[in-house]
Order: structure tokens, then sequence, then C-alpha cells
């Protein structure tokens, strides 16, 4: 009877190598599906840009041009009902130059990194109604988001990537 | 003949976990990366945070924008340094722009004959390719059509010293 021990060692070896190889691919699938789960993240950078964008000042003034009211202000403004000097509504004011401040900030596009955004204001009360500006953005996909709050108002913007 | 199966078996096992090492060093590495990305964008954030909040570039004139970049005080830095070297090294940093996002304004350089019309004031050059970290700010200044201060959005662009 001729030997065949070395080619059973063969064997074994190449069973154990493949057993090797499914256990890591398991663990690989399980690691990367992992890191799928993780993409949608909080952005400090978004959180930042809504901070300087409460800042901004906005072209609504409740005074005859004396002063003009900032985005954060006039998110109160906007909850109280409150008309602008020049004959605007105070909510479409905020809503105007939320999206002009968003779409000049960011670079929107296809073959842009940054695909389109949902942004909202929550103003938790009955007496103003939510904002809120979708654009190419239905959150089932990969997004970074930042949120700030203002009194008892939330800004928040999402950013789909 | 043993030895010869022994060697072949051995240097099947080293090839085999060289490759399971190297899948898995390739992986530690991406992540490696995502996480230095992640570091560079809060280093960003901490300097606007400490530019915004150091006398040479704070908002003091009204106390309703604590986190403002007086950019009147950015120009006049900006000026300073060009015939002076005492802030060079003071911020730690390669280079460091101040870039007016929105409302845009014109593209070029500010200086104190065109300011307001213009859109960054660059305090620190650098002559080479950097990789920047931005950061959004509020930038303030006075206007004096509306005689207030008027408060825009902009980003600080800043690029720390590599070590050589």
């Amino acid at each position: 009877m001729i030997e065949k021990k070395g080619q059973e060692e063969m064997v074994g070896f190449v069973v154990i190598m493949l057993l090797v190889a499914v256990v890591f691919v398991i663990f690989l699938g399980f690691y990367l599906r992992k890191e799928n789960v993780d993409q949608n993240t909080e952005s400090g950078e978004i959180s930042q840009f809504l901070d300087a964008m409460m800042e901004y000042t906005t072209e609504c003034s409740l005074n005859g041009g004396y002063t003009y009211e900032n985005v954060a202000n006039l998110a109160r403004e906007c909850d109280e009902g409150s008309q602008c000097s020049n004959g605007k509504n105070a909510c479409d004011t905020l809503k105007e130059t939320s999206k002009e401040i968003i779409d000049s900030t960011w670079n929107f596009g296809d073959q842009s990194p940054t695909k389109g955004y949902n942004f909202a204001i929550d103003f938790n009360t009955t007496s103003a109604s939510d904002i809120r500006l979708i654009e190419n953005c239905d959150l089932s996909g990969a997004y970074r988001g930042g949120s700030k709050i203002y009194q008892r108002f939330k800004f928040e913007l999402k950013v789909c990537i | 003949m043993k030895m010869q199966q022994m060697a072949f078996m051995l240097i099947g096992l080293v090839l085999f976990f060289s490759m399971v090492g190297i899948v898995y060093f390739t992986i530690m590495i991406g992540g490696l990366r995502k996480e230095a990305t992640k570091l560079q964008e809060e280093e960003a954030r901490e300097i606007s945070k400490k530019m915004s909040s150091s006398p040479e570039f704070a908002f003091t004139s009204k106390s309703d924008c604590s986190n403002c970049i007086d950019l009147e005080k950015a120009l006049m830095i900006a000026d300073l340094l060009k015939t002076s070297q005492d802030y060079e090294k003071f911020w730690n940093l390669d280079y460091l722009m101040i870039e007016r996002v929105y409302p845009e304004g014109e593209n070029v350089e500010c200086t104190r004959f065109n300011f307001p019309d213009c859109n960054k004031i660059t305090i620190i050059a650098s002559e080479r390719v950097v990789s920047e970290s931005p950061a959004f700010v509020a930038l303030a200044r006075w206007d004096p059509e509306s005689e207030n201060y008027k408060y825009e959005l902009g980003k600080v662009h800043t690029s720390a010293r590599k070590v050589e």
C-alpha cells in the first residue's frame, strides 16, 4: 500500500486554511457593516456652521431700520408672529435667509461630496409652524448632521453625502 | 521526505498569515486615516475658538456676539505682520486666512482701501501647498450704511506648522 500521509497532511492543512478564511470573511463582514451603520454621524463642522449662521444679520428690522435682527432673534420673532418693517413676515424672511446662506456656503450637486441638505427649525410651540427646507436629501442614505438649541428652538441641519 | 513536507507546510503557513496580516493592516490604516481627518477637523475648530476669544481677534465692541471675530482687528493684524515679525510665530501656524463666505463679496484680498468690498484677509501666507482645515466663524464689522455692527458668515483657514 502506498503511503499517502503527506497528501493527507496537505489536505488537512488546506481544510484548516479554508476554515480560517471563512471565519475571517465573516468577521470582515460584521466589521464593514458596523462602519456603514456609523456613517450617519454628528458633525462638529455643521454645529459650528449653525453657531455662526445664527449670528448672521438679516434684512429684517422691527424698528424701522434702526437695528436689524440676527437669525437667532428672527426665529423668536417668527414664533411671535412679528412683521418686519419692510412688510415681510418674519418667518418668510427667516426661511429665505436660511436657504440663501446654506445654498451659498455648501457646494451641493451630484458630482460634489455633498449631495443635498435637510434643514429644520423646530419651534416646539403651536404658534409658529416649523420651518423645513429639503433639497435632494431623503436621509435614507449617509449624512452628517448637527444641531443647535437657541432658547426653546432647535436648529438642525443634515447634509447628505 | 518528512522534513521537506514540514518545510512546505511552514512556508505555506507563513505565506497565509502574511496575507492575513496585510489585509488586517490595510483595514487598520483605513481607520487611522478617518481618525486623522477627524482630529484635523477638531484642531481647526479649536484654533478658530481660540482665535475668536483671543484679544487680537475677539469682537469686544458689543456684548451680543462673544464668539465673533472682529474683521477690522484682523485687517490691522494682517497689515502689522507685513511690516513686523513680532506675531509671526505667535499662533504656531503655517497659514492663516479669514474668508467671508456669506454674503460673498468681491473675490479679492482685503486692504484698508477696499474694505469691506473684498472677501479674504490673509494673515499668515504660505508659499507651498498646505493641507488646510477650515472652520466656520461669525465675522463682525461696522456697517456705515446702517450705522450699526453687521455680522456675517465666514471661515478661518489654518494649517499647523509641520514638524521638519
